[in-house]
């Protein structure tokens, strides 16, 4: 039997609010993730060496770099504390591993950083970074390839 | 999405739940770092240590709290979000070895405790897929120096912390010393460090490895001494400290620490004696001359030491008493002084040794050294052979170097040689093929004995020596004279 206009009509309305629902429900898990991230650790190589693996708390971390000690090239992961981690993967291999991070984000060849654990920034060609619980600021940390998907993710 | 919705939300409630003990005490979720089945009874363990005792079994709470709290073990729950890395897992008591998979288990550190909590095979798998992760025990690449390191038993401990010390700052090298000098480890961080796996023993080889590899990058980093002495007092320095905070090494273990230093100089390759500054004992038996540094006269008499002195000194040539097998230590000081005076020219060896297998291998080695020690030996001139005798004399001069019966194929030492000395002697004769340094009996029975001879290179005129020296020399010297271009 054909519907009349006005069953349509109410039909329509439960689709429209079903599908209003949905989207919701979508934003609050989203939200979600943002408090309760997916990843949570990520291992580092143990600063004893007894150990085999650490599993560093993502939450910590300001940022995570390139460095080269005595020829060795690895990447850096420094914390609020002020301590740094390191790990042989590659920053494109950890930007891989955290692409569905909420925090975290490239900003530059050099740098991946927490966006939660940002301070303060200087507003230049490039940006500069404070994190919270280090007193140097990350020179370049956002270059300008990067600086609009850094802008829309910070606001 | 709503039941997804639902679960995160009350697993982000989940550590603000309590649980009430049976003494009806309330405890918050988030305070528990692992629950425990021990003697009947089902512990809470608490951030500040204290433990309280439970109503229900595991099971009861691992269903409660599923996502949160985790089973590890039979025994255990931990809170998934104290996990704080692994170790390999060294079982107290010995372990049906069927049910043991090394990859599957390992202890766990926990934030919040100091007890490691294991992880057995059984829940192993669970474990990685509620970590994420593929492996417990090579998740983080590891770097291709470590790696090398680790394959040889080595750990290089506080490698970062040494790169970018000031050895000026004296306070800051002594703490660094003491968070990593592993003579001071106590035994409990030994057995941490140098466990036998599936045994609760410190592996003493590994250790002592450790001792020399650390004493090694410390003294070449300049924040140790080198020794003053020879290794013997190396050793007593060595257990000194180590008699104060884990007395693991006895008198006996000296033997270990000799084999030890020499496996990983000699065999590995990883350092040199000088490096340590041992004293070289033969440092009086040779020189090295400024007129003509690259050719050397060797001998592995000490009764040819003033001979051979003498007429390098004459030529300006440098020498070496190597007073039997070449000292790897004599070598190592030896070659960096030809290095400085040689400037990359080639040496060439005129050498003075028994004819037999024990002088072949003697002149082999002393090249084989010289070469390890980034020398190119341009020439190596024998000045004892067979040829340097008359045939008459060499049957007069010869000595047995081994006897052994032979029928066929059949070969059986006579004692006192053994079955390798002779096939040295045997190896070394096929290759001088000289039919005067062997001779054959009948026995009877198909069966011959055989002698092979040798002679001492002492049993040579001194005079002839000299002669095929001087004549080698100047052959030598004429030759570079003509390779140089002419002046205008």
């Amino acid at each position: 039997m054909p519907l009349t206009g006005g069953r349509r009509n109410i039909e329509m309305g439960v689709l429209e609010m079903a599908r209003g629902e949905t989207e919701l429900l979508k934003e609050i898990l989203a939200k979600l993730a943002r408090i309760e991230p997916p990843i949570k650790k990520f291992a580092v190589t143990p600063e004893d060496p007894a150990m085999s693996v650490y599993f560093l708390e993502l939450k910590d971390v300001c940022y995570i770099t390139t460095k080269s000690d005595a020829g060795r090239e690895e990447t850096m992961l420094v914390t609020s504390g002020g301590k740094s981690y390191y790990t042989n993967l590659r920053l494109v291999e950890i930007e891989e591993k955290l692409k569905e991070h909420p925090h975290f984000m490239r900003t530059s060849k050099f740098y991946m950083i927490n966006l939660t654990k940002i301070r303060a920034l200087k507003v230049s060609s490039a940006r500069d970074l404070w994190f919270d619980g280090l007193e140097k600021p990350v020179v370049n940390a956002v270059t300008s390839s990067y600086l609009a998907e850094f802008e829309k993710r910070l606001t | 999405m709503s039941k997804e919705l639902q679960k995160r939300v009350e697993r982000l409630f989940l550590p603000q739940q309590t649980i009430i003990s049976r003494k009806n005490e309330l405890i918050r979720a988030g305070a528990i770092v692992f629950m425990q089945y021990q003697r009947g009874r089902v512990e809470a363990v608490t951030t500040d240590g204290l433990r309280y005792e439970l109503p229900d079994n595991l099971n009861h709470y691992e269903s409660l709290f599923k996502g949160y709290f985790l089973r590890v073990h039979r025994s255990y729950l931990v809170a998934v979000e104290r996990i704080e890395g692994t170790f390999e897992r060294f079982p107290d008591e010995v372990e049906r070895a069927d049910l043991r998979g090394k990859e599957d288990e390992c202890e766990l550190a926990l934030t919040g405790s100091d007890v490691r909590v294991p992880v057995t095979a059984t829940y192993g798998r669970a474990v990685k897929k509620a970590l994420g992760i593929s492996s417990f025990h090579n998740l983080v690449p590891e770097h291709p120096a470590d790696k090398k390191l680790r394959q040889y038993g080595l750990i290089d401990f506080g490698w970062r912390e040494l790169y970018g010390l000031n050895t000026a700052d004296k306070p800051a090298v002594e703490a660094f010393k003491e968070r990593w000098d592993i003579k001071k480890f106590s035994r409990e961080r030994m057995l941490s460090y140098f466990r036998q796996y599936g045994v609760n023993e410190i592996n003493k080889k590994r250790v002592v490895k450790n001792i020399i590899y650390q004493m090694w990058r410390w003294i070449t980093a300049g924040i140790e001494e080198p020794s003053d002495g020879n290794i013997r007092s190396m050793w007593y320095r060595i257990k000194a400290v180590l008699a104060h905070h884990a007395d693991i090494l006895g008198p006996g273990d000296v033997n270990t620490f000799y084999s030890t230093l020499l496996e990983m100089i000699e065999v590995a390759g990883l350092f040199r004696y000088r490096d340590f500054g041992f004293m070289d004992m033969n440092a009086p038996y040779c020189e090295v001359n400024d007129q003509h540094p690259e050719i050397v006269l060797a001998s592995e008499k000490i009764g040819h030491f003033l001979f051979i002195r003498n007429l390098a000194r004459e030529f300006g040539a440098s020498f070496i008493c190597t007073k039997g097998e070449p000292a790897v230590i004599s070598l190592e000081y030896f070659s960096d002084d030809l290095h400085e005076k040689c400037k990359g020219r080639p040496l060439t060896v005129f050498c003075i040794s028994d004819i037999d297998p024990s002088g072949y291998s003697i002149e082999r080695n002393l090249v084989k050294r010289l070469e390890l020690n980034g020398h190119k030996i341009a020439r190596l001139v024998k000045l004892v052979d067979t040829s340097i005798f008359a045939s008459d004399d060499i049957a007069v001069v010869r000595f047995p170097v081994v006897g052994f019966e032979k029928k066929g194929e059949t070969v059986k030492p006579v004692p006192p040689a053994t079955m390798s000395q002779v096939t040295k002697a045997l190896d070394w004769f096929n290759e001088l093929q000289d039919p005067r340094l062997i001779s054959e009996k009948d026995k009877g029975g198909g069966w011959k004995i055989v002698t092979i001879w040798g002679i001492e290179s002492d049993a040579a005129e001194r005079k002839l020596i000299e002669k095929r020296f001087k004549d080698g020399l100047q052959r030598l010297l004429q030759k570079k004279k003509a390779k140089k271009p002419a002046r205008r």
